[in-house]
């Protein structure tokens, strides 16, 4: 029988989600977008936007 | 669009369309990343950091919030008189050079909104070429491989009509947002 999960619950846990993401990107110095960490960003940005619009409507 | 170019791909199996489509998304993709990086120079420094850190708090607060990010509609897709199936690298030429102009085509990545805002911010070409280059190669890709595809590729067909791919693609999306916010509240846009 499969469990309903409340959306409540389903937000809470998108927010840890979330804040883990933030944790775990805040334990990195911060660096320059302009340096090499701008680019490893830029990347991970360009990545996730070709996944993202590649499908069809 | 992504189907309809496979199918026209598939139609003769045309490596060389395939070739073709990726050769030209990622081109005019690069393209139009250095020359919104250009415009950048024109602009006041900060916009860029403003835009992406608006657009992070937008998709952020609503996939929290509504499990879903925005998705804008528009435009509609290519005119399908587009597709000359006796032409299948012409047809590829066509929908390639278009979809490569990025925001021709419905946006459902905010990434992409924010990318946009960072080329702009750091009014660099080459930082915008490259960047967009790949969002043009990631994008082109699954087109371009059909042809090295088995033709009777059920299961992964099954598994591209269930929810799976579109979610996997947000869940990508909020957690680089998520890197980038992150990365802005540091004051990581500092120079």
């Amino acid at each position: 029988m499969p469990v309903s999960i409340p959306g409540t619950a389903r937000a809470l846990v998108r927010l840890g989600l979330v804040l883990g993401i933030v944790a775990a990107s805040a334990a990195v110095p911060p660096d320059s977008l302009t340096g090499a960490a701008g680019y490893g960003i830029g990347v991970a940005l360009a990545v996730a936007a070709g996944l993202g619009s590649g499908t069809s409507p | 669009m992504a189907g309809t170019m496979t199918i026209t791909v598939r139609g003769g199996r045309s490596i060389a369309a395939g070739l073709v489509f990726l050769a030209a998304n990622t081109a005019v993709s690069a393209a139009i990343g250095a020359a919104i990086a250009a415009v950048g120079s024109l602009l006041p420094h900060e916009v860029g950091l403003v835009v992406a850190a608006v657009v992070c708090a937008l998709y952020l607060t609503l996939f929290i919030g509504r499990a879903r990010v925005p998705f804008i509609p528009w435009p509609r897709q290519l005119p399908p008189t587009w597709i000359d199936r006796s032409r299948p690298r012409l047809t590829a030429l066509r929908y390639g050079a278009v979809w490569g102009l990025t925001f021709a085509t419905p946006v459902r990545a905010g990434s992409l909104l924010v990318l946009a805002a960072l080329a702009v911010w750091t009014s660099s070409p080459v930082f915008g070429a490259i960047v967009f280059a790949i969002v043009g190669v990631v994008r082109s890709v699954p087109v371009a491989a059909a042809p090295f595809r088995p033709p009777d590729d059920s299961e992964i067909n099954a598994w591209r009509r269930t929810a799976w791919p579109r979610r996997l693609a947000v869940y990508a999306d909020v957690s680089v947002l998520t890197v980038v916010a992150t990365f802005l509240a540091q004051g990581g846009g500092g120079v």
